[in-house]
């Protein structure tokens, strides 16, 4: 029996290396908006890198280094107290877009899972780049569509409730969300 | 029989089998490219005559790699959710069962003949060999961390694998199934192509954003290409005077020029661009757009996007999913 006790840490390591097995893949989310004012007057408020901390109600401040070059960066200070750091890897005034990823960001919480702390990130995520894109659909309404494409904060199997999947597109999306709603209701407002 | 009567009877019988075959829909038909969607279970069927889909197959859970071989007859995709691989025939478009691989199964690619499959083991830090026919994992070779992209010969003799977290590549040895070669490239190489003309593998380094360009028989290295942000996966074109990389964060594919090893152009194509294949034509490239679920299908000489084909949800992708 006893040899049988220290067998069990060991049975404990199998179970945990095949359960590795499954590891995360990526996910993706596509938030939208339709507003009633023409294409250019809603890329003029968001064309600024750093405009997300006028029209996002979560960010409340924002320093842009780098000027819309690839590689050029935004430090985002959220309301929560968190900060983000995205790295701009397109810009495109033509097509009225522009991509960047996440780089770097705070520390939500701390947690233990599987027997180790884990830093959730103050958004659940991993590999994060973005694209927001204004599309005209006629000459006074357009469409702003706003994609994320990511992994979940957890990059082993089963992650806990606070980095698994459904986190990670909850989180991305509410932010997507809350932003573009209210881009539509400062533009709107000032039609 | 005089000559002129000769001429004119193969003229009689050529002239409508020419007809026929450029005309009946079973001489269009082919090839077919297999795009697994890793999204929706299922691996969406383009005839590249059309360049539209005509058949969406069910597979296994969040398909990702997917290989054609034996003429188009074989079709390998590896399913790293339910831990298998479907086994499709790429004649009849049926499923003709699933085979069990392990942890981690995403790279995979299968001998010219489709007597042999290769899939990588992502978790396990091995390439496993399948027999077709039999429908079971044969051998195991184990090789470096987390290996992904894979090339096999011409002659079905040597089998090369990128090992993502090793930054290496290695030379497995069909026959005896060993590692006889590996050798230190870019940063987390990816997808791999293998040029047997010009006796070269070209590597696509994630991290470091470049392709490391190796002598195929020794793996010594002959130079690296910067290319564009986070490249993916390779294709020939034009019987090797061309590569194609796929660049998932700018939306793009590198194409260089074998001659000069130089980037010769920058081309658009859809979202977070994945897989990417050759048709036999040599001409025609075939671009796997994961966030458009689409593939966008580029002309490689004049340089130019033909046209996109909208795929299923989450299109990967990852191999060869053209038949050679």
């Amino acid at each position: 029996m006893r040899r049988l006790i220290s067998l069990l840490p060991l049975l404990a390591l199998v179970w945990m290396t095949t359960a590795v097995a499954h590891g995360p893949s990526r996910q993706k989310i596509a938030v939208d908006v339709t507003i009633a004012a023409p294409a250019d007057k809603v890329w003029e408020a968001i064309e600024d890198f750093c405009s997300i901390e006028k029209w996002h109600p979560d960010v409340t401040g924002c320093v842009h280094e780098g000027g819309y070059k690839k590689g050029a960066t935004r430090r985002l200070t959220l309301a929560n107290g968190g900060w983000i750091v995205d790295e701009l890897k397109k810009y495109d005034p033509k097509k009225r877009m522009y991509k960047y990823r996440i780089d770097e960001m705070s520390t939500a919480k701390t947690i233990v899972w599987a027997g180790k702390e884990q830093a959730v990130p103050v958004l659940p995520v991993a590999n994060y780049s973005a694209v927001i894109e204004v599309k005209p659909i006629d000459d006074n309404t357009t469409r702003v569509v706003w994609k994320g494409a990511f992994y979940r904060a957890y990059m082993n199997n089963n992650p806990p409730e606070e980095m698994n999947e459904e986190a990670a597109i909850e989180a991305t999306t509410a932010f997507h969300r809350k932003g573009l709603e209210n881009l539509k209701k400062l533009i709107e407002q000032s039609q | 029989m005089s000559r002129f009567s000769l001429l004119s009877t193969l003229l009689k019988v050529a002239a409508p089998a020419a007809l026929f075959f450029c005309f009946h829909p079973l001489a269009l038909a082919k090839p077919y490219a297999f795009i697994t969607n890793q999204g929706e279970d299922s691996v969406s069927v383009i005839d590249t005559a059309v360049d539209r889909v005509v058949k969406t197959i069910k597979v296994g859970h969040k398909p990702s790699g997917v290989a054609v071989g034996g003429d188009g007859k074989i079709v390998l995709v590896t399913n790293p959710e339910s831990r298998d691989v479907t086994l499709i025939d790429g004649n009849t478009l049926q499923v003709l069962g699933s085979i069990p691989v392990g942890e981690g199964p995403l790279g995979v690619a299968v001998d010219r003949e489709g007597r042999r499959g290769y899939v990588a083991d992502w978790y396990q830090h091995v390439v496993r060999v399948i027999d077709i026919l039999k429908r079971r994992v044969v051998a195991t070779v184990r090789v470096g961390k987390s290996p992904a992209g894979l090339a096999v010969t011409r002659d079905g003799r040597r089998v090369y694998v990128a090992n993502r977290d090793s930054d290496s590549v290695s030379l497995i040895d069909a026959v005896t199934l060993k590692v006889v070669a590996s050798r230190k490239v870019g940063s987390h190489p990816f997808g791999i192509a293998l040029d047997e003309k010009r006796r070269r593998l070209y590597v696509a380094n994630v991290l470091s954003n470049d392709v490391t360009v190796l002598e195929a028989d020794t793996l010594k290295p002959i130079t690296t290409i910067k290319v564009g942000d986070r490249p993916y996966a390779i294709a020939l074109a034009r019987d090797g005077g061309r590569v194609v990389v796929t660049n998932q964060y700018e939306d793009t594919v590198s194409v260089i020029d074998a001659a000069s090893l130089r980037v010769i152009d920058t081309l658009d194509v859809g979202e977070y661009p994945e897989g990417i294949s050759t048709h036999p034509d040599g001409r025609r490239v075939y671009v796997v757009n994961w966030f458009s679920n689409s593939v966008t299908v580029l002309d490689i000489e004049r340089l130019k996007s033909l046209t996109t084909v909208p795929t299923g949800e989450g299109s990967r992708g990852f191999g060869i999913f053209i038949a050679p």
